[in-house]
This record gives C-alpha cells, sequence and structure tokens, in this order.
C-alpha cells in the first residue's frame, strides 16, 4: 500500500512540475512572438523608409514565414501538456482503483483473502492485461479514465459534419 | 467587427493556445474551464462560434451541446469539438447532440484557422 501511494506521490509531483515548466514555456514563447511581431512591424517600416532595402525584403518575407511555420509547431507541440495531464490522471486511478482492491483484500483481516475476493481480483488483472483501454464502469462514468491513443503530436484529424 | 469564440476546455495550456491561435488570426476568444463556465459564458454573450472538449469535470461537451442546442440563440451557432476523442462512436455521439464539426487534439493552428474561417468567415 505504501508502494502505491508513492507511486501516487510521483505522479502528483510529476503532474506539478509539467504545470510549472509548460506555464513558463508558453509564458516565454508568447513574450518572445509578440516581440517578433514588434520587430516584423519595425522591418516593415524601414522598408517603406528606405526602399534600397526591398533588395533584402524578400529574405525578410521569407524568414517571416519561417517564423510562422515554426510557431505554429510550437503551439501544436506545447499542446502536450493536456494530453500527458489525462495520462497521469488516467495512472493515477488505476493506482486508486488498486488501492480499492487490496484494501478490500486487507479487510478481511490478517487470515488469507477469501477465494471470491481472489477471484475478482485475478478476472480485473487479466481483463485489464488483454484490453487495456478497457475502463472499469465507475472510472468511466466519472471520465477520468477516458483513453489517450496519441502517439505522435502532429495535428489531428478535422472532420465537418 | 471581430467575430467572437468561445473556447471551453479544462486545461488551461489548450486554451491558451486555442486563443493565442485565433486571436493571431484576428478572432475574439471568450474562455471557459468548464462545461457549466461555459454554458454560462455563452448565456451572457451570444457568440459567432463555440469550440468544446469533451472531457471535463462537472458538465462535459456533449452535454454542453445538447444545453446550447436547447437555447433559441444557440440553434444555428456552430459549435467544434476539440478533442482527444477520434472514435468514430464519438463523433456520431457529437452529431447527434448537434456538434457541427470535429477536431483531433492536438490541433495545427493553420488547420484550425481554416476550419473556423469556413465555418464563420
Amino acid at each position: 500500500m505504501q508502494q502505491l501511494q508513492d507511486m501516487e506521490n510521483d505522479l502528483a509531483r510529476t503532474g506539478s512540475l509539467l504545470d510549472e515548466a509548460v506555464n513558463r514555456l508558453a509564458g516565454s514563447f508568447t513574450a518572445i512572438h509578440q516581440l517578433v511581431n514588434e520587430q516584423q512591424a519595425e522591418m516593415d517600416a524601414l522598408l517603406t523608409q528606405y526602399p534600397l532595402l526591398h533588395q533584402r525584403a524578400h529574405a525578410i518575407r521569407e524568414m517571416r514565414e519561417v517564423i510562422g511555420d515554426e510557431v505554429h509547431a510550437v503551439v501544436t507541440g506545447l499542446q502536450f501538456h493536456d494530453l500527458v495531464s489525462q495520462l497521469l490522471a488516467h495512472a493515477t486511478g488505476r493506482i486508486n482503483e488498486l488501492r480499492i482492491l487490496m484494501a478490500a483484500l486487507a479487510a478481511d483481516g490478517s487470515e488469507k483473502p477469501t477465494g471470491h475476493i481472489q477471484e475478482q481480483l485475478a478476472a480485473l488483472l487479466a481483463a485489464r492485461s488483454a484490453e487495456p483501454e478497457l475502463a472499469l464502469d465507475g472510472m468511466s462514468e466519472a471520465g477520468a479514465c477516458r483513453q489517450v491513443r496519441q502517439q505522435h503530436m502532429r495535428g489531428g484529424d478535422v472532420e465537418l459534419f | 467587427m471581430a467575430k467572437t469564440i468561445l473556447a471551453v476546455d479544462d486545461s488551461g495550456s489548450l486554451r491558451q493556445m486555442v486563443a493565442f491561435s485565433l486571436q493571431a488570426a484576428g478572432y475574439e476568444v471568450v474562455q471557459a474551464v468548464d462545461g457549466n463556465d461555459g454554458l454560462s459564458k455563452a448565456r451572457s454573450k451570444v457568440v459567432d462560434l463555440v469550440l468544446t472538449d469533451q472531457n471535463m469535470p462537472g458538465m462535459d461537451g456533449l452535454t454542453l451541446i445538447q444545453s446550447l442546442r436547447a437555447l433559441e440563440t444557440y440553434r444555428k451557432v456552430p459549435i467544434l469539438m476539440l478533442t482527444t476523442e477520434s472514435g468514430d462512436e464519438m463523433k456520431a455521439r457529437g452529431r447527434a447532440a448537434g456538434a457541427n464539426g470535429w477536431l483531433v487534439k492536438p490541433f495545427d493552428p493553420k488547420r484550425l484557422i481554416e476550419v473556423v474561417q469556413k465555418v464563420i468567415g
């Protein structure tokens, strides 16, 4: 039981560190993006004021496009926080399930678990091994065990009905 | 006048990225932290588009959509789901609830803007 508690504490700490790291990343990214926009506005003003610089305009436009693409990649990438947070919540939920089951076993005191509880635990563990995406009723009702199936951080599908 | 989008998601970082992307394209974005907050904000100001997550504490996305469609002012407002869920069954439930589209996370900002522009201009 202590090991389960330790695992849960580790997951909670992972979540906290993740939250803090992403908040810092997102804050810095937003600030950098704002400054880049202001810098680009200054360049536009310079190009207008000094026509001779137009020979550099093409290069500046190309850089602007690359910056735009990289910004989009960052925005897609930063969404990992949401997906990982959900996975951490799922893992915490499963630890809780295990704790409940083990508490039920322990509630029988120093005697060996009854055959019924042992069968239940064995059946549950077998089911989860065979179909890890199968959520327990209690957890799925709480909405805490929806599977995050994404394997990569590419943009997801879009469908208009 | 800029069109307004209501972005509903319990993830702060996700809302931030949605707002960042859509504001860069000239839209106003109102953020809501869950379905109940979304419904409350939708009632206080009618928006041009609702973008909602599915799995949220309290009121989930499908329930939010059903609640919005029950309001006269939201009968015709486009509603898009933005969720980790990608299964056909969930999409069918979303469509039945009144969603107009389904976007799977993570979203590509360029595609998100394209879809929003297609739906509300």
